[in-house]
Formats: structure tokens, C-alpha cells, sequence
């Protein structure tokens, strides 16, 4: 109950001060030139939206994260039990946050497409991919966080390398090192089945989206984890 | 370094609590802001008692504010542990941060809540807010409040609950008069609990309290150092008048509480 009661502080905090307009603003610019273009089919538009979503969510996480004063948040961590459950509440503030952020970036994309286009695979597995990507990117926030990276260039580093980095790592072929960062771009490029496929586009994504949902799911929470496991070691 | 253990006005209490083992305990704690900066505080052993009041001396800067944090619990310490410290800890930074989006009111009704005060919640902020005179204030924005104000935010946040640890970082400044006169009212009310009240504050006020403990911060250490106090008399009491220009009576007052007297200031005609 105080680690919720604490969540709602932040939240009001961060709504408050207005510092989530720009990353918000951020999204929907890279959603609309993202997606600008002809017609796609609904799979592709619900990957695509997913991968371009990743960097603005980790800002909005960010944000979130370093709302407080540097003071407020050990005043907060004071009064709820401890600096570990102080984080636990700001992650959870910032998942708060990112998740409905992901899910309307999906259902945004999908509106583009003629109601009879949208199965309901596509627009469940499109979701699901926006919930564990809205989890991923509270981990990078947290990562970007002033916390663990200061007030400098660092937090932009972060923000900006960790898209990039998955960018990267994604053309690499080994899948032990493709594993180390959430596998959104093999996630789009699953909405491209290979060619003599008997299956179309959608289900082709909606067969293979569960992979994904739960490498980026396992991501998130490796990340996550650490740094609560690094809180935990600073108390 | 060590300081052991030594007589305080609260013998009873401190008694039961070494007794229980009940003491905050810092042992060869080290502080430093990031692993390639010089050392704030270093090897510092200190034991403070249940029922002690400890006043925290030294420069600006020698790092009387990263021990008490180190003491609250909201740093930790690069060396070292501190053990013993009490589950319920109020802390009152030298600067309340008020850039925060809320009222005074709402600052502290949520506060009350993450202290895991539900039902609670409004008597708690309501009776904080009617000892530090904060009640026409409730409604107004953080942001909006004078320094003093700001400073009784600050100290009724860190007694929401009442706490076993007090720590206060130079509670008097920027105080009104009626708002000084509150501190020691909350600091004897939390000894007199049994809990451990710990305090920094250059305007010497503390002196008027009579601590216990006297820690000097100097030179990346803290030396524990017994507390000056006016020597045992007779046990007549006498009053002493002393008739001066009035630019000059601030500093006697001060030196006064220094050596742990309560002088009281009277105009005189005219004045």
C-alpha cells in the first residue's frame, strides 16, 4: 500500500510539471513520419509503430523517473521503507505511464487500416508487443535515469544509443548476441513472410509474436532487476 | 573517534536501551560522491544511545550534512555500516525541495500515505500543520512559499510519524519566532520517547538544549567531544542583568546559549 501510495505521488508529480510533453510529442512525430506512406497491411503497421515507439517511451520512462527533486526522492524513499522500494514505485510510475502510451501508438496504427484488415491476432499481438516494449523501455529509462547516469550527455547517450544498439546488434547473426537486446526490428521483419510462404503477412507475425513478446518480456525484466539489484547494493 | 557511552538527562531511558542493545551504532563508516572523489568522512565509529540529542558541529563544508544523511539512512556510506537505526526516520534537509507541482497540503497529505498512514492521513497532517502554524498555508503551492515556510514544510513531513530517529539539518533557519520555539518542543517530545535526535545547526540554538553528544566534523573525521555545560552551582538561582546597545545583544545571547544558558532579551524604555 505505501509503495502504491508513492506511485501516485510520482505520477502526480510528473503529470504536474508537465514534463512528459515533449517525449509525448516526440512519439507521435516518430509515429506519423514512421508510418507516413501507402498502404500496409496491419501487421506491418503494428511492428513498425511498436519498434518506432521504443526511444520516445524510454524518454517518457525517464522522465518519470527524475520528476522528483534529488532531495524529494531520498525524502520519499525515507518515508515508504527504503531507496529499493523508492525505485519500485518510480518504475512502476513510469510503466504507469508507457504502457497506455504503447498500447494508443498500436491503436493508432491500426486505425489506418480498414476495420476488416485488423484481425484479432494481429491486434492482440500487436499489444502485447507494446506492453513488454512500454517494460523494456522503463528499463532503459531507469538505465538513462539521473541516478545511474547523471546530468551530462550520458542520459541523451543512453537514450539515443540504446535504439541504435538494437538497431545494430539486430543485423548480427550469432542469436546469442542478438539476444542481448529486445528483438524489435526481427519482430518488423516477421511481418515480411519469406517468399513461397503459404501464410499471409498477419498470420505470419501473429505465429511468431510470442517469441518476441517474450524475449523483450525477459529483457525488461533482466534489466529491471538489476538495477533494483543495484539499489539494493547502494542502500 | 569512539565515543562511548556518558551520562544524559534521560538516564533511564538510555539505560533500558543499552540494556536492549537499542543504540544507532556508525561503524567506521566512509562517505564519497562517486568512486574517484576524495573521501567526505572517513573510519568515523560513533554510538549514539536511545534518548540522546546530539548536536552535529563543524565548517561549512567539513560534512556535517553527509553524516547526518549517512545517520537517516538516505546515503550510503562507501565504507562501513550503520546499525541500529531505528525503523521510523525523520529527516529535514537544510533545503526542503519545494519544486515540486503540489500545495503544501497536498505535499503532505501524500506523504502521510506513503508513511502508510490511510485513515490517518488528514489528522496527522492537520496536527503538524497546527504546531508549526502552517494551516493558511496548506493551500498554497510549493513553489510559492517563503524560505521559513518552506523550512516548516520540511519539518512537518519528518513527523508525520513520529519518528525513533530525528535528523535536522539546520531546523531553525529562516524560522519565525513562534516556529522556533517548536523545535525544541518536537525535540524533547521525541527523547523523551526514547528515540535519538540529532541535530546541525550553526545558529547555536541547539546549545540551548543541552545535547548529550557533541560531534565535530573536521577534517574528514568526526571527533566525539563532551558538551560544555554551566558548572554545577550551589543550587541558588540568581538573575543576572546586563544593560548593553542593542546591535551588541545578538552576539551576547549567542554566546550565552553557547555555554547552555536561556537568556531572555528585554527592551528597555523607549526601546
Amino acid at each position: 500500500m505505501r509503495v502504491l501510495a508513492l506511485v501516485r505521488f510520482r505520477l502526480r508529480g510528473a503529470l504536474s510539471a508537465r514534463v512528459l510533453l515533449a517525449p509525448v510529442l516526440a512519439l507521435v512525430a516518430l509515429q506519423v513520419i514512421g508510418l507516413a506512406g501507402g498502404a500496409q497491411p496491419a501487421a506491418v503497421l503494428a511492428a513498425t509503430s511498436v519498434c518506432l515507439a521504443l526511444p520516445a517511451l524510454a524518454w517518457t520512462a525517464r522522465q518519470v523517473l527524475d520528476a522528483e527533486p534529488d532531495d524529494q526522492v531520498l525524502l520519499s524513499a525515507l518515508a515508504v521503507g527504503g531507496p529499493v522500494r523508492g525505485l519500485l514505485a518510480g518504475l512502476l510510475a513510469a510503466y504507469t505511464v508507457a504502457a497506455p502510451l504503447a498500447l494508443a501508438a498500436v491503436g493508432a496504427a491500426l486505425l489506418r487500416v480498414d476495420q476488416d484488415g485488423v484481425s484479432l491476432g494481429v491486434l492482440l499481438a500487436g499489444s502485447a508487443l507494446g506492453l513488454v516494449t512500454a517494460l523494456a523501455a522503463v528499463g532503459i529509462g531507469a538505465l538513462a535515469a539521473r541516478s545511474v547516469a547523471g546530468r551530462g550527455a550520458a542520459p541523451v547517450v543512453v537514450l539515443v544509443g540504446a535504439p541504435v544498439l538494437v538497431a545494430v546488434v539486430g543485423l548480427a547473426h550469432q542469436p546469442l548476441v542478438r539476444a542481448l537486446v529486445p528483438r524489435l526490428d526481427d519482430a518488423v521483419r516477421a511481418t515480411y513472410p519469406p517468399e513461397g510462404s503459404p501464410l499471409p503477412a498477419s498470420d505470419w507475425f501473429v505465429q511468431h509474436a510470442p517469441g518476441f513478446v517474450v524475449q523483450v518480456l525477459v529483457w525488461g525484466v533482466l534489466v529491471l532487476g538489476l538495477r533494483l539489484l543495484l539499489a539494493r547494493q547502494r542502500r | 573517534m569512539v565515543s562511548g557511552p556518558r551520562s544524559c538527562r534521560h538516564g533511564l531511558v538510555r539505560r533500558d536501551a543499552l540494556r536492549q542493545g537499542r543504540a544507532v551504532e556508525l561503524w567506521s563508516v566512509g562517505v564519497r560522491y562517486g568512486r574517484r572523489s576524495p573521501w567526505v568522512l572517513q573510519q568515523v565509529t560513533l554510538s549514539v544511545p536511545a534518548g540522546t540529542l546530539v548536536e552535529v558541529a563543524g565548517r561549512n563544508g567539513a560534512g556535517k550534512s553527509s553524516l547526518l544523511r549517512v545517520l537517516a539512512g538516505v546515503l550510503a556510506p562507501g565504507a562501513g555500516a550503520v546499525l541500529g537505526r531505528p525503523q521510523v526516520v525523520g529527516w529535514a534537509p537544510e533545503r526542503f525541495p519545494v519544486a515540486q507541482p503540489m500545495t503544501a497540503g497536498e505535499y503532505l497529505r501524500a506523504q502521510a500515505r506513503v508513511r502508510g498512514l490511510q485513515a490517518g492521513a488528514e489528522g496527522a497532517v492537520q496536527r503538524e500543520a497546527e504546531r508549526f502554524g502552517l494551516g493558511p498555508l496548506l493551500a498554497v503551492p510549493l513553489g510559492e512559499l517563503s524560505k521559513g515556510s518552506a523550512q516548516k514544510v520540511g519539518l512537518a513531513q519528518a513527523l508525520l510519524v513520529q519518528p525513533g530517529l530525528l535528523v535536522l539539518d539546520e531546523p531553525w533557519s529562516g524560522l519565525d519566532a513562534a516556529a522556533r520555539g517548536v523545535v525544541p518542543e518536537v525535540v524533547r517530545q521525541v527523547l523523551g520517547d526514547g528515540g535519538v535526535v540529532a541535530v546541525a545547526d550553526h545558529q547555536q540554538q541547539v546549545a540551548a538544549l543541552q545535547p548529550d553528544l557533541r560531534w565535530l566534523v573536521e577534517g574528514g573525521g568526526v571527533q566525539d567531544r563532551p558538551v560544555q555545560r554551566a558548572p554545577a552551582g550551589s543550587g541558588r538561582r540568581v538573575v543576572v542583568q546586563v544593560e548593553l546597545d542593542e546591535e551588541r545583544a545578538p552576539d551576547l545571547l549567542d554566546e550565552l546559549r553557547r555555554r547552555g544558558l536561556s537568556p531572555r532579551l528585554r527592551r528597555g524604555p523607549g526601546g
